[in-house]
């Protein structure tokens, strides 16, 4: 038999202009709450995963954490994989409890991008998503890169840039409902189409922001405290390529096979999740990934959205119900971390309400240029 | 005209950009670097407004594309171009030293020069 692994506890900060916090601040704000949400003690406390952070690189960045926040853990690894380094924490700290090389492992995410980035951080970054041989001395960085992707899929489908501010438009919606949100003011498809160009078919409303923030997990071999037991019951992952000029001809492959493995692994098929969280760095984002994974038909993601299929209210597949990347805002690798936090929270809440909806959720990101993909799924009510 | 270098995988016959230790199809390590023509269609292409890296062809607007070399359609190169181009177009791409920057020009603009 496999052993289980379960989330007990999940918790993030506030996302936005958050002045006056380091990297490390929010880090520890999160993963206080969360520890003190799982009732665990810092002593149960024996694995520690940790996210890079662009504005604080560190060699060690789970040792440094693990000494100012009083962890003494028998394993403490810094993860790397853009923007599946959430899920791709969450995962590993589910093989590490299967495993036996942990029984709590502490993941961790926060950084300081908007208050303490500098502009030479900003060039690295960007530089380690394109190829430094074949890409970046062409100039444009990852928002063009993410167009280039959107014009192919645009071309073959026949989706336009109002299918695409769509999503802006709910995930704005979503926000507007959320406490700790950076964006809350609603906005209209017009809006999305008449804001500025960054690289078309994108526009500034189809991309998500730069925040500070932190988000935290704790992961368990077994459900702890009086809360709802919420069980990893899969993950799956496919890392591609790295660089956009060395993708396959269907650059979102690697969603396709981490769906696959993930659903496979549970046991449970994507038409029966009751709840999903997907990545959306950019709507394109957003669009491709929920066709990879199965969530909606190849091109059929804008009318989904202006069927409410996705509303956080009354929607049968509930999407990103936090406002996600786009809204709620993007930190890091908090940023991602931050979807699995919110789904923690709602199934919480269908539990508690005894909610008719099935206690299933499906979570993917990818990082790079739809380079390293994670899929995980959760099922309540074990 | 300035060819683009590729490498060419012994094994399989695939062809990639240059620069990695084995073939990403089939794991072959013999890769032969060779340099073909630059004609090529265009597969995508986004006009960049806002950047925050300088483009050999100027200053924002301009146009990044994708494309695919007709002498091995399994590569795929991304370059730039002042001109706004049209996914299915034929171009011609060019390199001074065989990587980036690669440059998109018309197929007249070829002949022309
Ligand atoms: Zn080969």
């Amino acid at each position: 038999m496999t052993a289980s692994a379960y989330i007990s506890g999940a918790a993030m900060t506030a996302f936005g202009k958050l002045p006056g916090f380091s990297s490390l601040d929010l880090q520890a704000r999160a993963a206080e709450e969360a520890l003190q949400e799982s009732g665990l003690a810092r002593g149960d406390i024996d694995g520690l995963l940790v996210g890079y952070a662009t504005t604080a690189p560190h060699l060690m960045p789970a040792t440094r954490f693990a000494e100012a926040f009083g962890l003494r853990p028998s394993c403490a690894y810094g993860i790397s994989v853009g923007g599946a380094t959430g899920l791709a924490m969450v995962a590993l700290a589910r093989h590490l409890v299967a495993a036996g090389a942990a029984r709590n492992v502490l993941v961790v995410a926060g950084e300081n991008r908007r208050s303490g980035q500098s502009g030479a951080s900003v060039t690295r970054t960007l530089s380690e998503v394109g190829d430094p041989l074949h890409e970046v001395p062409n100039g444009a960085s990852v928002p063009a890169y993410y167009a280039l992707a959107a014009s192919e899929y645009m071309h073959r489908t026949g989706v336009s840039e109002e299918d695409l501010a769509e999503l802006a438009v709910l995930m704005r919606r979503h926000a507007v409902a959320t406490e700790g949100a950076q964006f809350r003011d609603p906005i209209t498809v017009d809006d999305v189409m008449a804001s500025r160009p960054i690289a078309t078919p994108l526009k500034l409303l189809d991309c998500c922001s730069v925040s500070d923030g932190g988000a935290s997990v704790v992961v368990s071999g077994a459900p702890s405290g009086s809360r709802t037991a919420l069980r990893i019951a899969g993950t799956g992952e496919s890392h591609r390529h790295q660089h956009m000029s060395s993708a396959p001809q269907d650059i979102a492959e690697g969603a396709r096979i981490a769906a696959a493995a993930a659903l496979r692994m549970s046991g449970h098929s994507i038409d029966q999740m009751g709840r999903a969280a997907i990545y959306d760095s950019f709507t394109i984002t957003l669009m491709m990934l929920l066709e990879a994974c199965g969530l909606s038909e190849p091109g059929g993601t804008a009318a989904d959205a202006r069927a409410g299929r996705f509303d956080r209210d009354g929607g049968t597949l509930p999407l990103n119900t936090h406002g996600g990347l786009l809204s709620y805002g993007h930190s890091g690798v908090s940023g991602g971390l931050a979807h699995l936090v919110e789904m923690v929270r709602r199934m919480r809440e269908d539990e508690a309400s005894a909610s008719s909806r099935t206690p299933l959720s499906f979570l993917h990101a990818d990082g790079g240029v739809f380079s390293s993909h994670v899929s995980l799924v959760l099922e309540g009510g074990a | 005209m300035n060819p683009i270098a590729v490498e060419i995988c012994d094994t399989c016959g695939r062809a990639q950009l240059t620069g990695g230790y084995a073939c990403r199809s089939c794991g072959g390590t013999a890769l032969c670097s060779k340099p073909v023509a630059g004609d090529c269609v265009v597969t995508a292409v986004t006009k960049v407004d806002r950047s925050p890296i300088e483009s050999p062809v100027g200053t924002v607007p301009f146009y990044l594309a994708m494309v695919t070399l007709d002498a091995t359609p399994e590569v795929r190169v991304m370059a730039v171009c002042a001109e706004a181009v049209e996914i299915g177009q034929p171009m011609t791409v060019t390199s001074s030293d065989g990587l980036a920057p690669y440059r998109l020009e018309a197929l007249s603009c070829k002949r022309d020069t």
